[in-house]
């Protein structure tokens, strides 16, 4: 039914030849015009597993505050002085102030002012240190011993050369209860391994030698364009400062770089084919007509991609760029019927139309096999792609032919190569072909670590690296994380968590380490006044003063320790200006996202202490473990599971439409035969060259099913025609396709590597069994 | 005209007063770069406004350059302090136990250390943006510049160096407050083999 629809409507569109030029010309006007105005974006995590644990760790990340800062690292390039370093970084981030994209430029910490910050932490102690807390101080001075040692070491700390400006801040915490405090923040501002230091309110490193700024920006770092303005901005300031080293850090470079890379490979892939194209065209075709079957593919993903635009709000650019590589493929369609066109007219073109359907329907089975994953990214790359075979085989059975000419007819190849090995001896090698690629096969390391997919040139990876000696920052982190919109809620959570984890697992840091709750903060009130009797207050005013005359104090020097430390009464006002003080540091921990507050705690990313977060947390209802880590294992166990799913769905389809058509098992087991080599063959070639898998290769290779059933139906199909004919055809369209996948080899970027690697070994494979085996296999079946 | 000329001379007089300056700098840095240790006794005399009285301290230091100080205290009060960039080690005579004051969780204490240690290894050239400076003779006094962090806390600092201008003879801390430390070194010997159980006390 279908095949005499195609034929009816091959006919008619040659009687409405000017209508159908009109169409054409007001599709591609209004296709460019949507494409134009459609938004893209480069987020490549849209192909990675959308399950639960996946979603909230990829949402940490892009939140984490790194995703929209950039960093610069910089030294002078010859003197060694640290003075007008600082003085050209201070010039160099007002310049960079000017930029749009920057929203804030820090080159220090004039906030975090330790000198306010220990004035208030002083006056505050009955508020910040827990129970636990102040009964360990408490025991530092229960005896009049200790009362005297302690007293000693305040006269030796204010006898120490350069030390007396810290004078004011014994007078209201002799003892240094205050230091529990400063050692959780320092813990907090180390905790990253980080070696910031800061030196008159500027972050310098530990040799003095580099100067850090710190900037906040607000172009998206999966939108090409925002990212490329950002970066020629921040490259224009850069080289106003030539005696400035200037190092950027930033995922903007990665977004730039990766779009550089592939639309370098993608301009390498279109020269090879089109110079491909060009030879067959000339010197075997010798028609210019060819190149209407040459531009179909291109017209296709154009009106594929507006269609994209008119129903999703973003287009993913990678997602695009994947589908455009395989849909070019379809132009295998347009080289069959062209060829048969070319051998016998209009007839052999209606004769070819069932093979092409079927070819083509396969090949859509598979992509329709993606709508059954949960991946948003797969579904896409489907749509995508069978919007553009659909629109191929369309214009390749019904509308092309009626344009071409039989004028000039191909050059007679001689196409019966396949022949050439005697049946058994084909039979033979394929069989030794398939045990070793089983063997390889099984061996096969499967990579999904989104880093992966990240193409960024050599150079960056360098500056990033450099960037990390100097600074440190090396290691990994995973947190604990609890989000709520209620924030004094959200804080106890927090209080919850964090008295759960610490001292458990190996560099925990956690904000609530310094400030608690309200609710946690009444009870560390609560259990400071219960421990401050009057009768506990006069014993240690009398201690104090008999020491304080032993170690020549004056009287009364010590009365702001007990007016505003042990009897502290304005309690929480205080706190709100130490977490103000303490802001940069405490959004790292504490952020608010669109009006739901995120608290995170952090903790070395090891296997251990991942297992031990996640046991210890297991009844603190909402709180989840994030570990950058753990994800690559996640999605490697999702990608998996999906791509068994989307595998047995293709299979199954690719198989079903097969026998449909072929009608016989036996035929349908032969047509197959391409698709079975090529999956192995695949699979093989990449463990051989120790490339791992990754999700992009996996879905490579689900699409390599349709592709290679083609080559299966057609020259199955063509036992009962002209087999050199097909072969012919296959042979060309195999040439179309390796030449595109093959330049592919040559790209730079790894995940268009992997697809060109994929393609070239599984069409290779595909297309060898096809022309050899298949005959092969008849011969010796029907003997 | 006349105010114009004299615009001229304060300015062509402070350019050259800058230059002066560093170049004394520089040339006291050079001198005190050759002492790579040292010893020397003192006297310390500290007027706080804590004390009832101003505090006499008679002692011992011993430094290894870049980072290292012993501050050995033997009156009226006896006890050993090491001093590096990390942390400050106190060791009592009477108790075998020695008590670590990390300086990273310390800042306050971190900045003064480091201070100290930029004293006695010369480095004055980076006080020069924030510091204006009167020489005399053996004799530096260092006024910090306003709105500097150091002008929140000092009013001067006053350092005599050597004749050879090798090592400091003597430092004057005048702070805001009115309070004031004055160290005296005497009995000072450069480049001297420090015995290793002067560092090995505190390990």
């Amino acid at each position: 039914m279908i095949v005499s629809f195609f034929e009816k409507l091959l006919d008619l569109f040659e009687r409405k030849k000017s209508a159908v030029i009109f169409i054409f010309i007001i599709v591609s006007v209004l296709s460019v015009f949507a494409v134009l105005q459609g938004s893209f974006h480069n987020d490549i995590t849209t192909l990675l597993p959308q399950e639960q644990n996946i979603k909230k760790t990829l949402k940490f990340l892009n939140n984490s505050g790194m995703s929209d800062t950039v960093v610069f690292s910089i030294s002078l390039r010859k003197e060694q002085n640290q003075e007008k370093l600082l003085s050209l970084t201070s010039e160099f981030a007002k310049d960079l102030e000017s930029i749009k994209y920057l929203s804030s430029v820090n080159k220090g910490v004039d906030g975090l002012d330790y000198k306010r910050i220990s004035e208030i932490v002083k006056k505050n102690l009955p508020v910040l240190l827990t129970p636990e807390e102040q009964n360990k101080i408490f025991k530092t001075i229960n005896s009049e011993e200790k009362i005297e040692q302690k007293f000693r070491d305040i006269f030796i700390m204010l006898n120490t050369p350069g030390t007396s400006i810290v004078q004011s801040n014994f007078a209201l915490d002799p003892f240094n209860w205050s230091n529990i405090v400063f050692k959780e923040i320092g813990k907090l501002t180390k905790g990253f391994g980080f070696q910031v230091q800061v030196k008159d309110g500027r972050f310098i490193n530990e040799s003095g030698k580099y100067a850090l700024i710190l900037a906040k920006t607000n172009a998206s770092l999966t939108k090409g364009f925002e990212s490329k303005s950002l970066m020629n901005a921040v490259n224009k300031v850069v080289k106003q400062y030539p005696n400035l080293n200037v190092d950027t850090i930033s995922g903007h470079r990665h977004t730039v770089s990766n779009e550089k890379i592939i639309r370098k490979d993608v301009a390498l892939t279109l020269t090879i084919v089109g110079i491909c194209f060009l030879i067959l065209m000339l010197l075997v075709f010798r028609s210019v007509e060819m190149i209407s079957v040459f531009l179909l593919p291109f017209w296709s993903i154009l009106v594929s991609a507006a269609i994209m635009t008119i129903f999703l709000p973003e287009v993913s650019f990678f997602i695009m760029g994947f589908a455009s590589v395989i849909a070019g493929i379809s132009v295998d369609y347009g080289i069959h019927i062209f060829t048969a066109y070319k051998s016998q007219g209009k007839l052999a073109v209606k004769k070819i139309i069932k093979p092409v359907i079927v070819a083509s329907t396969t090949t859509i089975g598979v992509f329709l096999s993606f709508f059954f994953s949960t991946v948003e990214g797969y579904k896409e790359l489907a749509a995508f792609s069978i919007i553009s075979i659909v629109l191929c085989v369309i214009m390749s059975l019904a509308i092309l032919p009626n344009f071409w000419s039989k004028n000039k007819k191909p050059i007679n190849f001689n196409f019966t190569f396949y022949n050439f090995f005697s049946p058994k001896t084909v039979i033979i090698i394929w069989g030794i072909f398939i045990v070793l690629s089983f063997y390889y096969s099984t061996k096969t390391n499967v990579n999904t670590d989104v880093e992966s997919f990240d193409g960024t040139s050599e150079e960056i990876l360098k500056t990033e690296e450099r960037f990390h000696d100097i600074w440190g920052g090396k290691g990994k982190y995973a947190a604990v994380v609890y989000e709520t919109k209620n924030v004094q809620k959200g804080w106890e959570k927090y209080d919850n968590i964090t008295g759960h984890l610490e001292n458990k697992l190996t560099n925990f840091i956690s904000f609530a380490s310094i400030v608690g709750s309200k609710k946690q903060r009444k009870i560390n009130v609560e259990h400071w006044k219960s421990y401050w009797t009057d009768s506990r207050i006069n014993n240690l005013k009398e201690e104090i003063g008999s020491q304080s005359q032993k170690y020549n104090f004056k009287a009364g020097v010590f009365e702001d320790f007990f007016k505003k430390t042990i009897k502290a009464d304005q309690l929480n006002g205080d706190i709100e200006k130490l977490t103000a003080e303490l802001g940069q540091l405490k959004d790292l921990f504490i952020k608010n996202i669109s009006g739901n507050y995120r608290f995170s705690a952090y903790f070395t990313d090891s296997e251990v202490n991942v297992g031990k977060a996640k046991e210890l947390i297991k009844n603190i209802n909402g709180a989840y473990v994030v570990s950058p880590t753990r994800l690559s294992e996640s999605i490697s166990k999702q990608v998996n599971h999906e791509m068994k799913k989307v595998s047995i769905i293709a299979f199954a389809w690719v198989f079903l439409i097969s026998f449909l058509f072929l009608k016989r098992l036996s035929l349908t087991v032969l047509a197959l035969i391409p698709v079975f080599t090529s999956v192995l063959a695949t699979l093989s070639v990449f463990n051989y060259l120790g490339i791992p898998v990754t999700a992009v290769v996996l879905i490579a290779m689900v699409v390599i099913l349709g592709l290679s059933i083609d080559y299966g139906v057609f020259v199955v199909y063509s036992g009962k025609t002209n087999r050199q004919e097909i072969i012919k055809a296959a042979t060309f369209s195999y040439i179309t396709s390796i030449s595109g996948a093959g330049a592919l080899l040559f790209a730079e970027h790894p995940v268009m590597f992997s697809i060109g690697l994929t393609l070239v070994s599984g069409v290779t494979a595909a297309y060898l069994s096809a022309i050899f085996c298949i005959p092969a296999f008849e011969k010796v079946h029907n003997k | 005209m006349k105010n114009f000329f004299i615009a001229i001379f304060i300015l062509l007089s402070s350019i050259s007063y800058a230059e002066d300056a560093e170049k004394i700098l520089h040339d006291i840095e050079k001198h005190m770069s050759t002492v790579q240790s040292l010893h020397a006794d003192y006297i310390q005399k500290k007027n706080l406004d804590m004390f009832e009285n101003p505090v006499i301290l008679t002692g011992e230091i011993y430094i290894d350059k870049p980072d290292k100080l012993v501050w050995i205290v033997k009156e009226p009060v006896s006890y050993s302090l090491l001093i590096d960039k990390n942390s400050i080690v106190k060791k009592s005579p009477n108790s075998k136990k020695l008590q670590r004051i990390s300086l990273e969780s310390n800042p306050i204490l971190k900045n003064a250390v480091n201070q100290i240690m930029m004293w006695f290894n010369g480095k004055y050239n980076s006080y020069l943006s924030k510091f204006n400076l009167e020489i005399d003779g053996e004799l530096i006094i260092f006024f910090p510049k306003k709105s500097t962090q150091a002008s929140e806390v000092v009013e001067k600092i006053a350092i005599k160096f050597s004749e050879n201008k090798k090592y400091i003879s003597s430092i004057r801390i005048v702070e805001n407050g009115g309070d004031s430390t004055f160290i005296k070194f005497k009995n000072v010997s450069t480049n001297i083999e420090i015995d290793p159980a002067v560092w090995e006390q505190f390990d």
